[in-house]
């Protein structure tokens, strides 16, 4: 037996976009906000499964119900995976549903974590797999390198995109209310500074602080694996669903390997998307006997210190206001050659991070 | 031997194996195996990834291997391969001289 197959990159401009709708309805996935592209992938020329991808994560995965039991999923999701390792990345992530699990697993996907929502009338779950068996588990040994003996520690999750004067109070007001702080830095590059840029201006900008440690949020800490739509400029149905998966991983794992108790976040006055994730920490967190702690922001008289609006100020080249609104560490920056890059992505970005 | 990058060889269709190798996260060689045929023939499959492993003296790397019942000749020609990758040596395999025993 020979199959004729062939995977293609498919848009809502494509003829075959109706038949991918449909396979994605009939077996009641949704197709998800944050993608890249959408496969099809065709047998002896009949539309037979869709996958979505975001960057290294698959999602929206449906396979026509008669070829279940083929392994047809094992030969669409290969050449899947061929495309995403050839793009450089180490590990691949994917969303499915409990019933798949079994699935997934016999092509080599390990489980890192999953999330059940119930309303009154429906549950809704998801589980959210890895490829790499060890990936995890290679974050949470990074993270032990960073274990300190006190008991009381405390966290944040930054992008910090730049770091102002009010990430650095937000810092302050945290370090002192813990033995010690640690500073995730959201690894995903969706944001118009680099995470290189944005880590080392954290790290400059708490340079004198002895109590805090700047860490890379890794795959697993608001990363597209965990928290695609926190990237996305309005809050879609799936928002909730991934915050809770996020603050799962975090209080599963994160949180007992370095010894966290409290989680610090500054008060959110102007993206939708943070104030609803807040707004997830402060009713879950507790559940896992965290405790939230809600840092309000510093005003100035041009409204609390925000970086979109330091952002914007880099674009004006307002450097009298910036020096107000920065730390030194961050306006050098601003002001050296370096920035120039990212002024020209800030002309032609309407990135909300 | 260290590998230079992280590769892959084989599918997952039926009758093959798909074989990642990556760097560990620690100085020791790990194998993971996913098969059908696992509680009969595991042991034998990770015995042939971890003998091509040794002809390469590879050290601290991560192997996740799923098989859909491949026979030895194509788990030790995928596992060669995916080393191969690792080690960027592709393309100056002296093929006269790969001998399996």
């Amino acid at each position: 037996m020979c199959i004729q197959s062939e995977l293609k990159i498919l848009s809502p401009d494509s003829k075959e976009w109706e038949d991918i709708l449909d396979l994605l309805e009939k077996s009641n996935i949704r197709l998800d906000d944050a993608i890249d592209c959408t496969f099809g992938y065709f047998e002896d020329d009949k539309l037979i499964g869709t996958a979505s991808v975001q960057e290294n994560v698959i999602k929206s995965i449906a396979l026509d119900s008669n070829v279940r039991g083929t392994n047809a999923l094992g030969r669409m999701l290969s050449d899947i995976m061929y495309d995403v390792y050839e793009r450089g990345f180490k590990n691949i992530f994917l969303f499915t549903k409990p019933d798949a699990v079994n699935s997934f697993s016999n092509l080599g996907f390990y489980e890192v974590d999953r999330i059940e929502i119930k309303s009154d009338t429906t549950s809704e779950a998801v589980v959210l797999m890895e490829k790499n068996p060890e990936g995890l588990k290679s974050y949470l040994k990074l993270l032990k390198n960073f274990k300190v003996t006190t008991e009381n520690n405390g966290a944040i999750i930054m992008n910090a995109n730049p770091f102002t004067l009010g990430h650095q109070f937000l810092i302050e007001t945290a370090a002192n209310a813990c033995d010690f702080l640690y500073i995730f830095v959201v690894r995903a590059e969706h944001s118009t500074f680099p995470y290189d840029v944005r880590y080392d201006l954290i790290a400059q900008g708490t340079a004198h602080l002895n109590n805090v440690y700047v860490i890379s949020g890794g795959d697993y800490i608001i990363s597209n694996a965990t928290f695609p739509n926190y990237f996305l400029k309005s809050k879609s149905s799936a928002t909730e669903f991934q915050a809770a998966l996020d603050v799962k991983i975090f209080a599963d794992y994160i949180v007992d390997t370095l010894g966290i108790k409290r989680r610090f976040v500054g008060t959110e006055p102007y993206c939708e998307t943070t104030n609803s994730y807040n707004d997830k920490l402060k009713e879950l967190l507790p559940q896992y006997g965290i405790e939230l702690i809600e840092i309000q922001r510093i005003e100035t008289l041009q409204g609390a210190i925000s970086a979109s609006l330091v952002r914007a100020l880099i674009l004006d080249q307002n450097y009298e206001l910036l020096e107000k609104l920065v730390p030194k560490s961050t306006l050098d920056f601003i002001k050296s050659p370096k920035i120039k890059a990212i002024r020209e992505k800030l002309i032609d970005s309407d990135s909300r991070h | 031997m260290k590998i230079i990058k992280p590769s892959i060889a084989g599918t997952l269709d039926s009758c093959d194996i798909q074989i990642r190798i990556e760097e560990s996260v620690d100085q020791t060689n790990t194998i993971y195996l996913k098969s059908p045929v696992e509680k009969q023939f595991g042991e034998h499959i990770r015995s042939l990834i971890q003998n091509m492993l040794d002809k390469y003296a590879l050290e601290g790397v991560l192997v996740h291997a799923v098989d859909k019942g491949a026979l030895d000749c194509t788990i030790k020609a995928r596992t060669e391969s995916a080393i191969m990758r690792a080690m960027a040596n592709e393309n100056s395999v002296d093929w006269s001289v790969i001998a399996h025993g």
